[in-house]
């Protein structure tokens, strides 16, 4: 479980803080999602679990240990992170980008291959295809199957996940929020999501915690949201999904 | 004229094994002071990177390093490492080491922040990330910048000659100083070959090592990269070991002379002297730049025995003013008391012929003015235009010496090497020169030194130099060099030294003929 307990962030000279004494915990096996526009502070935390970023007041805490007492190299390679920018090394295949934190671990090279091919399999790509290609001869949506697989590659409890898909087109958006369902019923892996598209969070979630300029507007499930918003900006927020989505 | 004909064969021949060996001896010159300029300068690359503060500053002392002219940088570096091998591969390593900074830091810095990021988030360490990511994404451009750096180090590398650390600026030096094109071509043209190669070659390495080229056969690309790799560092192992340990033992006696033929002559009748009459090693290193290099390794023991003229060591080594009323004996005494008391350096007997450094004009523009002494350079317009050697400008029996002695105010000159002066007032792109009056090239080109009627200048009159402990260990040579003494006279030196210049032959064998001649050395002669 993650637990955030009264964070807040604010950087040396600025006048409002980017995170704002927020709260709230994320059960085991669940996909979380925290939404919100641009600026709305929900990377920062994303980045504070993985301490990418360090609060400024409050902690993390991971099924109880407080994320700042682990060595953070140690703690980096044991949760896996997909960003929206594709998160691959150029110079490196595609089997080396996957499982660059094996080899941290100094896992053998036959092992690792074993384990490249594993991960290809299940984010629905050919080994055989794709093990030695380099990541400029894959399309976008390749791309981040690769980064998905890559962070599994350790098999980590926690999945951090930043936007992932915002730079792709719709249908293949579509095609890999399914991937991540099907995936996670399977491996049943605690997932912290981050987005800014409230269809893509209605989708993928039952908790949704909704946060504005750096304040964590509400949390709850889909259906308390819609029909309790906890205030008018939740409210209106929550309204341009039933427009745009035409359903529940 | 057929370019190709059969003398060019001939002398390319003759050459071929001197060519190999400087060959060689280029390729090892650059190929250490390449190495070197990396091993220090992508780690200071990278302290750079690291530490901001050092950035400006690395990035500047490697900027001027390279705006000191690569002769200059030699020169600084003389009276602590002498002549040789390792004071040319210093200069010609902090010479290039700009390229390769600059590049190293170029390309890391060049590594987005959104990789570094995943880097960190992927668990990697400092460390990690420089080698698994930062470094092999600026590889490309160390690459590039190794390139330039060691294309940079072969030319530098033609003017390590100077001090006598070998390589092809050898031909290039020595075909300035005899007025042979073919000489210098046979240096300039292999170095530029050289060049092209190392470019090549490290692109050809470079590319091994990448993996989306060789992805198929990454294998097999990755053990010939190694393969190579070390091929190298055993190269460059055994070179530098045979350079720090093995160098010192060298032949028992080093015979020096400076570039220019009468000296390189002088030098070759005193070696081949000592080889035919002794059972002593002698090597040879002819060519060395200038007087102040000469000395320098003199007292650096790294040459034993040097021909000079009386007149330069009393004022440029003496730093003393010549007054016109010492006499040549005068001088000699005062040399060679001196050269005892302060260097431990003997002047032997004279060979008999002095030199001096005169004045001449084209033999029919003597005749149109009526020139016969310097005083009558009063009598031709006053815009002629008057070419000297660079030292000439520095030492008081030079050009100062001459605008005071003859009220002439020499507002037009030219600096140039001496041995070109000669073709430039024969071809009229210079009126009056300086010259060596027992230059081959007097007769040759019809040129008229006129009478130092001041006395400016004082006698030169060459001997051959010889270290105290030198003597002292091989006490012999004293008189095995005997015969030497006063065994030349102006016109024979002119005559050698026209045998050399016109006809192209070696100092080597002009040298050999005329005491063979002499009935000084057996008719069967020395090898080379």
């Amino acid at each position: 479980m993650i637990y955030f307990e009264n964070v807040s962030k604010i950087y040396d000279g600025e006048s409002h803080p980017v995170v704002n004494n927020v709260s709230f915990f994320v059960r085991k096996g669940e996909i979380l999602t925290l939404l919100g526009s641009s600026g709305a502070g929900k990377t920062t935390l994303l980045k504070m679990v993985n301490r990418l970023c360090e609060p400024s007041q409050g902690q993390v805490t991971l099924d109880g240990r407080a994320v700042h007492t682990f060595d953070p190299i140690e703690l980096r390679r044991q949760i896996g992170y997909v960003s929206q920018n594709i998160g691959l090394f150029p110079h490196m295949t595609v089997e080396d980008n996957i499982t660059l934190v094996l080899r941290l671990q100094k896992k053998n090279k036959k092992s690792r291959k074993k384990r490249a091919d594993e991960l290809l399999e299940l984010v629905d790509l050919n080994p055989r295809d794709y093990a030695t290609r380099f990541p400029d001869e894959l399309s976008g949506g390749e791309q981040q199957r690769v980064s998905v697989a890559k962070a599994l590659a350790a098999d980590p409890e926690y999945l951090l996940m930043d936007e992932p898909f915002a730079a792709l087109d719709p249908i293949i958006r579509d095609e890999l929020q399914t991937e991540l369902l099907r995936l996670n019923t399977a491996l049943n892996k605690t997932i912290l999501f981050v987005t800014h598209d409230i269809n893509e969070a209605l989708r993928l979630s039952n908790t949704i915690g909704i946060m504005h300029k750096g304040k964590l507007e509400q949390i709850g499930t889909r259906a308390e949201l819609l029909q309790s918003p906890a205030n008018a900006f939740v409210k209106s927020f929550m309204a341009t999904a039933l427009t745009a989505r035409n359903e529940d | 004229m057929n370019i190709i004909d059969s003398s060019l064969l001939q002398f390319i021949l003759y050459q071929w094994p001197a060519l190999l060996e400087k060959t060689w001896q280029q390729i090892y010159l650059v190929t250490l002071a390449t190495f070197l300029s990396i091993i220090i300068g992508i780690p200071l690359a990278l302290l750079a990177h690291y530490y901001k503060r050092l950035r400006t500053i690395v990035l500047s002392i490697a900027n001027i390093l390279q705006t000191i002219p690569s002769l200059a940088l030699l020169a600084f570096l003389l009276p602590l490492f002498g002549i040789g091998s390792k004071p040319a591969i210093i200069a010609m390593a902090l010479y290039g080491l700009l390229p390769i900074v600059r590049a190293t830091l170029t390309g890391i810095e060049s590594v987005s922040a959104q990789l570094l990021e995943t880097a960190t988030a992927t668990g990697l360490t400092a460390y990690q990330t420089l080698y698994i990511l930062e470094l092999p994404l600026a590889a490309p451009n160390i690459i590039s910048g190794i390139k330039t750096s060691a294309v940079i180090n072969v030319g530098v590398a033609t003017l390590a000659a100077f001090i006598g650390a070998g390589g092809l600026g050898d031909f290039i030096m020595r075909g300035l100083a005899v007025d042979s094109t073919r000489l210098i071509l046979l240096g300039a043209i292999p170095a530029a070959i050289l060049a092209l190669f190392m470019d090549g070659f490290i692109g050809f390495i470079a590319k091994l090592s990448d993996k989306r080229v060789h992805r198929h056969s990454y294998k097999k690309s990755k053990y010939t990269l190694w393969l190579i790799i070390l091929i190298i560092l055993a190269f460059i192992t055994g070179v530098t070991f045979k350079l720090l340990y093995l160098e010192p033992r060298r032949a028992e006696i080093i015979v020096a002379s400076k570039n220019f033929t009468e000296s390189m002559i002088l030098a070759e009748l005193t070696a081949i002297m000592i080889e035919d009459h002794t059972e002593i090693k002698v090597d040879r290193k002819l060519n060395l730049g200038s007087t102040v290099i000469c000395h320098r390794a003199m007292l650096n023991q790294q040459i034993d025995i040097y021909p000079e003229y009386t007149g330069t060591a009393y004022l440029i080594i003496l730093h003393k003013l010549y007054n016109p009323n010492l006499t040549e004996q005068d001088i000699y005494n005062t040399v060679k008391t001196a050269y005892k008391k302060q260097f431990n350096i003997v002047w032997l007997a004279p060979f008999g012929f002095s030199n001096s450094q005169g004045i001449a004009v084209r033999a029919d523009m003597a005749q149109q003015y009526h020139l016969k002494t310097i005083s009558d350079l009063k009598k031709i317009p006053q815009q002629f235009s008057f070419a000297a050697p660079s030292e000439s400008f520095q030492r008081a029996d030079g050009v100062p010496g001459l605008r005071k002695a003859y009220d002439l105010p020499l507002n037009n000159t030219r600096e140039m090497d001496m041995s070109l002066m000669y073709d430039a007032l024969k071809n009229k792109l210079v009126d009056v020169s300086t010259v060596f009056t027992t230059d081959g090239r007097i007769p040759k080109y019809h040129l008229q030194v006129l009478i130092d009627d001041k006395h400016v200048a004082p006698p030169y009159y060459a001997a051959p130099l010889i270290r105290d402990a030198i003597l002292k260990r091989y006490p012999q040579l004293e008189s095995v060099l005997a015969p030497l003494a006063n065994i030349l006279d102006e016109n024979t030196m002119q005559q050698l030294n026209a045998e050399v210049d016109s006809d192209h032959k070696t100092p080597h064998e002009v040298a050999l003929a005329f005491l063979k001649g002499k009935g000084l050395v057996a008719e069967s002669g020395t090898a080379e």
